[in-house]
């Protein structure tokens, strides 16, 4: 417990002593969230952000005072694993790519489609019975699906001293499809809050 | 190297020790998946084990959910569960089932197939002297006079209780055209609900008789619709399940409401409807002590249904029940009268 305060203390003094603009970090960044499918099955989920294009739009507004906006392209590669109880665990794996709009206070809004894979694995015991009227225990009780959907997060980053610091907090949604599901599809959303750490060069 | 030894030696007894078969218990809570022919059916066990009697649960649809009975009618099932284990069956393409099958495995045939299974790993997983009585709501009724009038399987079985089931959809579907006709010509006389019986007089008249999926599925429609117009003659006196529960049903229980989308999606998009259409099920086949259960104002499966298995049914050890202020949703109407029926019918042949 001790060195779990200490460990939250020297990260902490890092956000404080490392505070810069955002245009000096390096081109990825690193998300850790809770990734909660239907919003309360828990689950955590771990993404890798490449900077793919960025660029500045500047607005003049009416009492003279322009706001600089900055956009950017970013390439995802996302890992996220829920359970939900006594139905299946899952796994998700995807890339994609996401569109994020900053505004000069560190205020972000993201949208991004996103494609990969779903291994869902039931996690109660499951048996089968031969035609032979025998109980067995089912090997391999899982499936690998094709996952695709879409995402939308907000967040903010965090700043001392007027100055952003590489993390930053965000909220966000995912929506998406398994396929197949018996005859058809399954669709999951996902609530996912968590920091965002850009990385230095 | 000795510590490793110990743990791997610990880890091996462990394993090789664990709970095979599932205990008796008097609130019992054991939960499974029944794998067959590419479907995931989750099975929730709950209640008193320890009475060796085991009420199945044949839910509605086909496409229904046991889990939504066990999560929203807690009044229903909760009296039941103190006194016997009640098997919550999720039937393949429906509710929180899981799986990967075409839509060539939606059949009658295949439903019947699964329950066998069922009932096989039950004995198994318990023990094989355990009395099971099946009990069918609404298309589960179907299931279960498919499944006891299929070889020896109702020796498998201690006692039959159908609640709003019927032995042919097609009977089903046009003994209920006349009564939505005579009922609606009724309640128009008196000035209730005119334009919504209005609607379904019309559709009556020019339909008849129903032989078409489609048709059937129109008349299925106006049959559920007229259970909400006669609220007024229906005992819905019952408590919901408080709003915690619910949310919590949603939120936090195996089921799955996306899932049971899905499957119904599966079910509408599958011939499983014309199949059912097609095949009408015997009754004068069941020999074991039966209960049929029915509500006055049903107006998708009508009583006369009932009396026609009660008449077909090969006992003398059968009982039917038509409860005056029920309509098809019978387990949330006339709950206590209904739980009464089945308490005492269990007692009596268990």
């Amino acid at each position: 417990m001790k060195n779990l305060f200490f460990l939250s203390l020297f990260l902490f003094s890092l956000t404080f002593a490392e505070a810069q603009p955002l245009d000096t970090f390096s081109k990825h960044q690193l998300s850790l969230a809770y990734f909660g499918e239907t919003f309360s099955h828990p689950g955590i989920s771990a993404k890798h952000g490449f900077l793919l294009k960025d660029w500045k739009k500047e607005k003049l507004k009416k009492n003279g005072i322009s706001k600089t906006r900055k956009f950017e392209l970013l390439l995802d590669n996302k890992l996220a694993w829920y359970r939900h109880p006594r139905n299946h665990s899952g796994l998700l794996f995807s890339s994609g790519i996401t569109f994020s709009r900053l505004s000069h206070s560190g205020f972000f809004w993201n949208i991004g489609l996103f494609a990969g894979g779903l291994n869902k694995r039931l996690n109660e015991d499951t048996y089968e019975v031969t035609d032979n009227n025998e109980v067995i225990k089912a090997k391999g009780v899982g499936t690998l699906n094709l996952a695709y959907g879409l995402n939308t997060s907000l967040g903010k980053h965090l700043a001392f001293k007027k100055k952003l610091t590489p993390f930053s907090w965000f909220l966000g949604t995912n929506i998406f499809f398994s396929k197949p599901f018996n005859t058809s599809y399954l669709t999951h959303n996902a609530l996912e809050v968590g920091l965002m750490y850009k990385i230095k060069p | 190297m000795k510590y490793v030894s110990w743990i791997f030696l610990s880890a091996l007894i462990i394993l090789s020790c664990q709970k095979v078969n599932f205990d008796f218990s008097a609130q019992a809570d054991d939960f499974f998946f029944l794998k067959n022919d590419k479907a995931d059916m989750p099975v929730w066990v709950q209640g008193n084990t320890q009475s060796k009697v085991f009420v199945l649960m044949l839910h509605g649809g086909p496409g229904g959910s046991a889990f939504t009975i066990d999560g929203l009618f807690p009044e229903f099932v909760q009296p039941l569960e103190e006194k016997y284990a009640l098997v919550y069956w999720e039937q393949r393409s429906s509710g929180a089932a899981q799986g990967d099958f075409s839509l060539e495995n939606l059949s009658p045939q295949q439903y019947v197939e699964d329950l066998e299974k069922l009932i096989v790993l039950l004995k198994a997983k318990y023990s094989p002297d355990i009395q099971i009585f099946l009990m069918g709501i609404s298309w589960g009724g179907y299931l279960g006079n498919m499944y006891l009038t299929k070889g020896d399987n109702q020796f498998n079985i201690s006692g039959w209780i159908n609640i709003v089931g019927p032995d042919s959809f097609l009977d089903m579907a046009n003994v209920g055209r006349q009564k939505l006709l005579d009922f609606s010509t009724q309640q128009i006389n008196l000035g209730r609900n005119i334009p919504e019986w209005q609607e379904i007089n019309n559709w009556c008249l020019a339909h008849d008789p129903i032989t078409s999926v489609e048709d059937f599925l129109i008349e299925n429609g106006y049959a559920n619709q007229a259970d909400f117009l006669m609220a007024d003659s229906l005992d819905v006196t019952i408590e919901q399940a408080p709003l915690g529960e619910q949310l919590s049903f949603i939120f936090s229980s195996p089921f799955s409401s996306s899932a049971w989308l899905s499957n119904m999606r599966g079910i509408r998009e599958s011939n499983l409807i014309e199949k059912i259409l097609m095949n009408e099920v015997d009754c004068e086949g069941i020999t074991i002590p039966s209960v049929l259960i029915g509500g006055k104002f049903d107006f998708v499966v009508p009583p006369e249904i009932l009396q026609n298995q009660f008449e077909a049914i090969h006992t003398t050890e059968k009982e039917l029940h038509i409860l005056p202020h029920s309509g098809h949703g019978l387990i949330g109407h006339e709950t206590r009268t209904l739980n009464d029926i089945i308490i005492t019918f269990v007692e009596e042949y268990r």
